[in-house]
Formats: C-alpha cells, structure tokens, sequence
C-alpha cells in the first residue's frame, strides 16, 4: 500500500533532535519520556518499599530502635529520640508509603513508562499524537516527586493521615498535624494529577486518531486496549483528585470549612474554622477518583499479562472479544462503585446498597478475564521464559486478590473487615502480586526491545522464586490478621489485649517481608547491569507476533521505516496461515490462499 | 521518507485537516476533564445548599455577576468571530478580534478585582462561612481559567501578526476559542449558582 | 496528490443556520431572563407556594442549560464535530449527573431517619 493512502499525520515525524538536551531532557520522542518515567519511578520504588520495611519493623517490633538507621538519624524524619519510629513517624511512613507507591511508582510505570513506550508502536505510528503534551507530563511528574520528597523535610514532617488524607484529620493545619508537609503532598498530587490527564489525553488521541492502515480495534494487542480504557479513567477522574485536593489547601490554607462540620473540637479546643462542611463530602470527591485510579493501577498489568500469555502459549488469547467487552464493562462499572470504600463512613444505607449491587457486578468482568487467561494456557506450547513466569503468578495472585475483594463488596462483611489488614492483604495482593509481577514480566519481556540487550534468564528465575515465595509468606497471613480483627494503620498493637496472640504473626510477616525486599535486589542488580553490559539481542527473540517486534533495535527515532499495513490480529500464533512457521506478524501481507482475519 | 516528499505532507491540505481532527479530539478530551474538575465543586455546592447549611443570604451584588455574564458571551461572540475570520485567512480581522477578546476578559477581571475588594473590606473572606469559602473556591479557579485563556490569546494574537496562521493552518487559534467558550459555559452555571439561586 | 483537495472553511458566520450575533442576542436576552425571573419567588408567583424558592432553581437551570445548548451547538461547532468529541462530551456530563445524584443522597436527607424510608419502600 502505498504512503499516500497512510493518514498524513500518522507518516509526520519531528526531527532527530541533535544536541543532549533536546534528546535526553526535553524530548519529544516518546522511547526517551518513556525511560525517563522508567528510572524516575523505579527510584521512588526503592523509596516507597524502604518505607515500607521500617512500617514493618515498628509493627513486628514495637517501639524498638531500627538497626542502622535509627541510630544514623535519631531524633529526625520518622525516628524519635532513641532511633525507634515515633507516632507522628509511623503514621508518616503510612501515608507516604501509599502515596508513593500509587502516584509515583505504579502508575508512572505502567501507563507513563510502558505505555508510552509501546502505545505508538503497537499501533504502527511513529510517536504520540502530541509530543510536547509528552514531555510536559513528565516534567509535571518529575517536580510533584521532588514536592512528595520535601515534605519529608518540613517542621513536623510529612503528611499523616493516610494515603487517603480524610478529614478533619487531613484538615486542620498546625494543631496536631504537619503543616506544610502535607501542603506540599496536596501539590505534588496536584502536580501529578495534572501530569497523568495530559498523558492520558495523549494516549487516547493517539490509539483513537493514529492507527496504521488495517489495525482496526479488533486487531490492537490488548496491551493497547488496556491502556485506552486506563487513559479514558485518568482523563475523566483524575480531575476530580485535584478539585478535592485543591478544596483541601482551601480548608489548610485560606481556613474554609468545606469538609469541617460545626463545633468540632480538636484536642479539647474548638476549631478555628468556621464549619457547615461535611467530611464525608471529601471521602464522596476523593473515592470518585480513587476507585477509577485502582483500576488503572490494574488494566495496563492485565493488557501486559494477555499479551505476554500468548506469546508463551504460542496461542492466541482465549475469547479475545470477551477481554475487550470485559474491559469496557469494567470502565462503565468503574465509575459507579466508588462507595465500597465509604460503607463504614456514615454513608446512606440505600446507597450502600447500590453500591454493594455495583460492586459485586464488576467482578464478573475480571472473572471473565481471569478464566481467558486460564484458556490461553490450556493446551498451549508453553515456553516457561520469565516473562511467562512472571505472568503465571500474575495470574494466579489477581486471583487471590480478586476474590478476597468479592468479601469486601458485600457491605455486611466489610463492615466487620474494613480498615483491617484484610484490606491491606486484599490491595497489596492485587497491586503487588498482581499488578508489580505483570511490571516483572513486562520488563523482562520487552527489555530486549526498549534497550537491545537481554536480562539474564538465570537471575530473572532466582527472583521470580524468591519473590513469589517472600510476597505470599508476607501477605497471605495479612488475611487472618485480618478476620481476627487486626487494625491497619496501627502503631503498636501490643496496646490491645485481643491482638497478641498476633504479636508472632506479626514478626513473621515482617522477617517474609525483609526478605522480600532483599530478593528486590537481584532485580535490580539484573536490570540496571544488563542495560550497560547484558548479551546484544536481536530484533524479535521472543518470536513474538505484534507491530513492535517487526523493527530493529535500537529502535530508530522514525521507528517504522515504512508505516506498516496490518493484515490480522495480534496474537496469529500457531495459525495454519503461518505453518510450516508457528507464528505470523501482524504486518506481512496474506499468503497467498490462505485465510487470514 | 525523503525531505522534500515530507515538507510537501506537512504542507498538504489533508495533513493540516488530519492534524486539526487531531487536536480537537485532544482538546475536547481535555474540556471533558475540566467538566468532571468543575463537577466535584458544584457537587459540593450543591450538596452543601440542599443539606441547608449554606444559608444564601444574598451577600452577592446581582448587577456585578450580570455584568460579567454579558462581558463573557461577548468576549465568547468575539472569540467565534477571530476564529470565523482565521478560517478565512484575514489575518487584520482576526488580530482584531483575538484584542478585543482579551480587553473584555480583562474587562472581567477588573470586576471580579471589585468585588473581591468590596468584599474583603467588609470582612467577607473565605473563611467568613461555607458561602464565601465556595464563593471564592469557585470564582477563584475560574478566574484563573480565564487568565490562563488570556495568556493563551496573548500568545496567539502575537503569532497572528507575525503571520503564523493562513487559511489551512489556523488550528491553535480554533482549540482556543472551545477552550474559552469552556470558560464561558462554567461562568453561565456560575452566575446562577452563586449569584441567582 | 496532484489534484487540489476542497477545504472545509467556514465561510458563513452561521453553522447550522443561525447567525453568530443571533445566538448572542438570544445568550443576551436569557440572561437578562433569568436575572429578572430571580427577583421574584417563583412558587409564590404561580400558585405553588411551598415550592417557593425551589422553582427557582428549576427555572434558573432549565436557562442555564438552554445558554449552555446554544454556546456548545454553535460556538463550539458541536454540529460539525465527529460523534467521537459529541461522546467524550456527553460521557463526562454523564458522570457529574451520577456523581450529583450519588453525592446528594447523603445529605438530602440530613437529619431524618432514612432506615423508615427503606423499610417503608420494601415493606417491611
């Protein structure tokens, strides 16, 4: 086919920028914002998991200095006096911890670093339809991070009150609480909240209005149906994250009262605000963005998982229809049940009960995925590489997950479970096992492609197998805790009689998640040395069917010499068009005779 | 592709109408994000209202708010004529028009900086009662829209004259004008909300 | 490409019909509608007083909506645009309208004891 038929701004390409700063600081090309994203959010990862080993400490061993660093830096950050975590620490390294690890590690991971990375490439276009728009999103991402980490830094340190910042506690600035440490997280979110609707416009425009002759929606991988739906939920709810983080800094700052009701009374004074707010009213703003942001932090991962499943199982993916229907059944859904996670709050019980009746129907959609993928593996070549490793246990920890979240949509249940380490088991298993071991997979997946070289296979495995055994010795006993009544967010629980029998529970998941945090390093170790030293690669050693593993690497800064035509779908593995060969690319032309869809 | 093939895409007539296609996908994206922003302050108001804690005792001159609503549909029928007239290639036209949008949204400005004064003088300040808190919540952001769709227009009527913009190519100036007729629309449930109900 | 391609220009000042500076005029002519209108309490004025004030607000955002039609249609040219940009459009009032019901149900009732509402509804 020729060029003039191709869209002409799907064949337009900026110039090769020639000097440093145009190609590794503001770029346009959306390989480098990708690895930009990349290095940025893998540093927050150490960052975020380091917090996450001293929450661990302070709960296994309560009021017990940390080992090394207490003693480095006593009386400063999160530690007290004696180089143990203090009260207003530990609440701190809650809040950040999560805060962190969802704004600044998941999601610029998989939709800023991944995503763009293999948006434009997957459907055959040459960049993203707004290249600026690109680059400003990562240096909206980049300074929100730097705030996050300032906060650390402010008198009384950084925010407190959860990753979920509720009021009143969120709310009254100076009295018991950080004052402009949790100022500036509510910037940094307002900063990175802008930063993900820019990108996700970018994406949409893209997949939407940017398509290579012949890739139709129904032959887009689903990595890249995934992304669509997950740009649809950062562009529509995103907003709604910063206008109640902006009525926040109202409330903090300019002393309104949107979320503080008359005659509130903190530590035995009234409040200086004035009332007629509602708190719930934040928990209704926050939550609508919230739950839409939980299944961001999901969608990408399950596009990654089919995509990778296929290629391993030398098979296309099973019910390929039902994964795109399944997923735009959940983006309806999604927007529809934010109030799961307001059924202790005081929220009207007729609501509760629609959002019970919406909640548990989301669940079916996921179960339809789950069973697909399970019908991908069944009865396909399986070639056990890491990446299909990695995506195995994806599967099989989204189902854990999933199902301990069925018990939580019916309100009744979460009434006694709610805010205990039942939920903590419930999201960790789906954004760590699930979600952070399908980043595993597509790392190592597309690694060959992003840097030409590949990761040792033999590290790769070591890490799977400690990490999969660590994370489930960590978080599979978070469920009893849980039903037994442990509280989350709770500094020490030798303070309640009921908890500790618990006490050893406790030790245990800590030491599981230390040596959980060790394994990490293998990872590292691989990742960061084969980028400078690993094996070359070749252009498709995967042997894998999609638009990306038909150009060479590098990948040009054009990446499509020629935009290519798309003849079939993408996951054309063991198709008797192909044979004697058991795959076929997307973008070679029909043989001649044989059928092709 | 080679150069010269290349440059003859760019100037094409169907790239410049792909492109615009482009960026009117992109910025009508990005006016659904500004509706579901604007959606979580008019749901707190509303809330707020409906729940009586918010007694609307008037504190809000009617004639200053009227004023402005007809400053914005004015400045919204200039803006639709700049872009009318960049559609056309006239470039004098165009240039006028995009001026007299800005004066007006400073026009708006001005008296928004009245009544913030006004009210500031007899106390009224954000933290007054939950009225005032959504009062300035409100006006505030949309205020900020506007200087941002001022430094916008600024920007575009400097490339006006230099003589960026022809009859094919006059996309910025056209995503422009939705972003503020965005702006006006906000201001239309605005006025009423705090002003009328 | 040799053979010269026909622009889409809006020559007219209209789109769909109606002038630029009609649509102004009648923008014009609601808003000073509906300032006029909230000076007078609606429900008393048509009967209805325990309404009051609250037709108010059905008539002050029934005008907004229509102003808002008017602008969307013909300024921003919604009459020419894909359905793709209509949807976007249409998708995201779809959620402020959930969002306003969701939210408002939890503060309508402030103060009553809804539990006899639910019962009453499925009688129990």
């Amino acid at each position: 086919m020729s060029a003039e038929t191709v869209n002409a701004v799907v064949d337009y390409i900026h110039p090769e920028p020639t000097d440093f700063f145009h190609k590794y600081v503001w770029s346009y090309d959306h390989k480098i914002v990708s690895k930009q994203y990349l290095w940025t959010s893998l540093m927050f990862l150490v960052l975020g998991g380091s917090l996450a080993m001293l929450l661990r400490w302070q709960i296994a061993y309560p009021n017990q200095p940390v080992p090394v660093w207490g003693h480095l830096l006593k009386g400063i950050f999160v530690f007290d006096s004696t180089g143990a975590i203090s009260s207003d620490g530990y609440l701190q390294l809650a809040t950040m911890h999560g805060l962190i690890m969802v704004f600044f590690v998941i999601i610029p991971l998989i939709v800023g670093a991944f995503g763009n990375f293999l948006i434009p490439l997957h459907i055959g276009a040459r960049d993203v339809a707004f290249p600026f728009l690109n680059a400003l999103s990562y240096w909206l991402y980049l300074p929100a991070g730097l705030f996050m980490l300032a906060s650390f830094f402010m008198a009384k340190g950084a925010g407190e009150a959860g990753w979920t910042s509720y009021p009143p506690l969120s709310d009254v600035a100076g009295a018991v609480a950080p004052v402009w440490g949790m100022n500036f997280v509510l910037i940094a979110l307002f900063l990175a909240g802008f930063s993900s609707i820019l990108g996700g416009l970018n994406f949409l425009a893209t997949i939407i209005r940017m398509r290579a002759p012949g890739m139709t929606w129904s032959r887009l991988p689903l990595t890249t149906w995934a992304q669509f739906i997950t740009a649809i939920f950062q562009v529509l709810a995103t907003p709604m994250l910063a206008a109640g983080g902006a009525m926040l800094f109202f409330d903090r700052v300019f002393h309104t009262s949107f979320f503080l009701p008359h005659g509130l009374v903190i530590g035995q004074e009234a409040a200086a605000n004035t009332g007629g707010g509602f708190p719930l009213l934040f928990q209704h703003i926050f939550w609508f963005y919230a739950h839409p942001a939980v299944y961001i932090l999901i969608l990408p991962s399950m596009g990654f998982a089919s995509d990778i499943l296929a290629a391993f199982s030398r098979k296309p993916v099973f019910g390929y229809r039902a994964m795109i229907i399944s997923m735009i059944s959940i983006m309806g859904l999604g927007f529809i049940v934010w109030g799961h996670h307001m059924f202790v709050s005081g929220l009207n019980p007729i609501m509760g009960m629609a959002f019970m009746v919406s909640t548990v129907f989301i669940a079916l959609p996921s179960g339809v995925k789950v069973f697909n993928w399970m019908g991908t593996l069944w009865g396909g070549a399986i070639r056990l590489e890491p990446p299909m490793l990695y995506a195995i246990s994806f599967v099989s920890m989204f189902i854990v997950g999933g199902l301990s979240g069925i018990f939580m949509a019916a309100s009744p249940v979460d009434i006694y479970i709610h805010d205990t380490y039942y939920i903590i088991a419930h999201f960790h298993y789906i954004v760590f096992g699930a979600t952070l071991f399908a980043v595993f997979a597509a790392a190592t997946y597309w690694f060959p492609k992003m840097f030409g070289r590949q990761m040792n296979a033999k590290l790769s495995y070591l890490h799977w197998g400690l990490s999969f055994l660590f994370f489930n010795l960590a978080f599979f006993p978070m469920h009893f805790l849980g039903e037994a009544g442990h509280m989350r967010r709770l500094m020490t629980s030798t303070g309640y009689e009921f908890l500790n029998p618990m006490a050893p529970w406790n030790e245990f998941i800590t030491l599981s998640a230390f040596a959980l945090g060790l394994s990490q390093i293998l990872f590292a170790y691989n990742f960061i040395y084969s980028v400078f030293f690993g094996p070359k690669a070749e252009a498709n050693p995967w042997e894998a069917a999609t638009l990306e593993w038909t150009i060479p690497v590098p990948v040009p800064h054009y990446n499509f010499k020629v935009i290519p035509t798309v003849y079939r779908g993408p996951h054309e593995y063991s198709s008797p068009e192909a044979a004697p060969a058991d795959w076929i690319a997307q973008n070679v032309p029909p043989i001649r005779g044989k059928a092709a869809h | 592709m080679s150069d010269a093939s290349q440059h003859h895409a760019i100037l094409s007539p169907a790239f410049h109408k792909d492109r615009r296609n482009l960026r009117a996908l992109g910025m009508w994206l990005f006016l659904g994000s500004e509706v579901m922003f604007f959606t979580a302050f008019f749901g707190a108001y509303i809330v707020v209202r409906s729940a009586g804690a918010a007694s609307v005792a008037m504190p809000l001159e009617r004639m200053w708010g009227a004023l402005n609503t007809v400053v914005l549909i004015t400045s919204s029928l200039t803006m639709a004529l700049a872009v009318q007239f960049s559609k056309k290639g006239d470039r004098a036209k165009t240039g006028r028009y995009l001026a007299l949008t800005f004066l007006l949204a400073c026009c708006f400005l001005v008296v928004k900086a009245i009544e913030y004064t006004h009210h500031f003088m007899e106390g009224n300040f954000p933290s007054h009662d939950i009225f005032m808190g959504f009062y300035f919540l409100l006006t505030g952001f949309h205020g900020l829209h506007v200087l941002g769709g001022m430094v916008a227009m600024g920007i575009l009527w400097w490339r006006n004259r230099r003589g960026d913009f022809n009859e094919h190519y006059n996309d910025p100036i056209e995503m422009a004008g939705l972003y503020w007729h965005f702006v006006d629309l906000v201001w239309i449930f605005l006025f009423p909300a705090l002003y009328l109900l | 490409m040799s053979a010269p391609v026909h622009v889409e220009t809006h020559t007219e000042d209209h789109a769909g019909g109606i002038t630029y500076f009609e649509v102004f005029g009648l923008l014009i002519a609601l808003t000073i509608l509906t300032v006029t209108i909230s000076y007078v309490n609606v429900g008393e004025a048509l009967g209805i007083p325990q309404f009051g004030r609250a037709a108010n607000i059905i008539v002050g955002l029934v005008v907004a909506v229509c102003k808002c039609s008017l602008v969307v249609w013909v300024f921003m040219h919604m009459n020419h645009e894909t359905r793709i940009n209509r949807f976007v459009l249409g998708f995201a009032i779809a959620l402020m309208a959930i969002f306003f019901t969701a939210a408002s149900f939890d503060f309508l009732w402030l103060g009553t004891y809804v539990h006899s509402f639910a019962r009453a509804a499925l009688g129990l």
